[in-house]
């Protein structure tokens, strides 16, 4: 059996809600959620977002710490249309996390793309820290690609690129701003 | 904060039955999550529609393999329903598991999305898929329909489980 979505389904009584952002305005750059707790033992990261930037789809990046250097890696599967391929970059070449896909402000009116995303283990201070997402959207068959499924992978190698800090922040942007009603929640799991 | 992600309903099946409903899904939550487990009477796909809705405002993005070496994508647009699996993933033999989400369920501005990861041991096309499947309206969601496209009968045993889980 495959592993699937999260491991943490189930768990009522060790998944607690840690912050919501809210775009309440027509658009908002950066979805940032700031001195997250260190209590808990991995964070989860649910997302429905849409794009200002005139694409069918958005990538969604995520930046860790406010660390902007070379210091991010990502691989991805994907499902676009009737095609599908693989996509990565190993460190020194991103400046954040390429997390996932939402929806662009050329998809239909009203769709949202959305996004889940897995943090393991972020306050420890011993070994580099790596993600996980899944996610996309639906177009109904129009536009380019049509719809999306993403599974990404990635991982953080510290501020200096060698370092194992704790994550206390993650700040999340896409191409263009987030358009209104974008809404990001993070959650907290016990080990 | 309190602990959230809490169970809302499980319906563990006593008959085999093509069509599982959740009514009255409290609005209190900002996601929900259904997990799946079963076998079905033939090989068929798992699907759902929100509050009794059967029209052509459903589409799915489908990303999955099948057997040992089979892998594929597609769109499924201008259904009446959306799609948790394609292929038959949910068979006779073996064992089909689905965990799906349904984002931001209870907000009246945006479509909804359910994005959905399955897998099956057993039946003629063993495998594992991603689906993000829309429904092309802004109304909160007060209720499923989870249903088999072909109309073969989720067998006795399966079970149903909504969790809603809780922003800050």
């Amino acid at each position: 059996m495959q592993i699937l979505s999260s491991p943490f389904y189930g768990v009522s009584g060790d998944y607690y809600p840690i912050a919501t952002v809210s775009v309440s305005a027509s658009s908002q750059n950066t979805l940032t959620f700031s001195s997250i707790p260190s209590g808990y033992k991995h964070l989860q990261l649910r997302i429905t977002g849409r794009s200002t930037g005139a694409y069918t789809y958005s990538s969604l990046y995520v930046v860790v710490n406010s660390d902007t250097g070379l210091h991010y890696s990502y691989h991805a599967l994907y499902g676009q249309g009737s095609s599908y391929g693989s996509s990565g970059r190993g460190k020194g070449s991103d400046t954040a996390w390429v997390a996932q896909n939402i929806a662009g402000n050329t998809s239909a009116t009203g769709n949202y793309g959305v996004v889940i995303m897995d943090i393991f283990d972020y306050a420890n201070t011993t070994r580099y820290k790596t993600m996980r997402a899944i996610g996309g959207y639906s177009n109904n068959g129009s536009g380019t690609p049509v719809g999306t499924c993403n599974l990404n992978s990635g991982a953080w190698f510290g501020s200096t690129g060698t370092s194992t800090e704790a994550i206390t922040s993650l700040s999340l942007l896409t191409d263009g701003d987030f358009k209104q009603y974008t809404h990001a929640a993070l959650y907290g799991i016990r080990g | 904060m309190p602990a959230t992600y809490e169970p809302i309903s499980t319906q563990t099946l006593a008959s085999a039955i093509a069509d599982v409903y959740f009514y009255s899904i409290p609005q209190t939550y900002t996601d929900l999550v259904l997990v799946i487990t079963g076998t079905s009477a033939s090989a068929t796909n798992a699907d759902w529609r929100a509050n009794g809705d059967n029209t052509s405002t459903y589409s799915t993005q489908q990303f999955f393999s099948t057997n040992s070496n089979t892998v594929g994508s597609s769109m499924a647009s201008g259904d009446n329903f959306a799609r948790f699996d394609n292929y038959g993933a949910l068979g006779t033999t073996g064992l089909y598991l689905a965990v799906a989400h349904f984002m931001n369920y209870s907000n009246s501005t945006t479509y909804k999305t359910c994005i959905n990861r399955s897998g099956n041991t057993g039946g003629p096309y063993p495998g594992t898929s991603l689906h993000v499947g829309t429904w092309r309206n802004t109304a909160a969601i007060t209720s499923l329909n989870i249903l088999s496209q072909s109309g073969a009968n989720f067998a006795i045993g399966c079970t149903f489980t909504l969790y809603g889980i809780k922003a800050a």
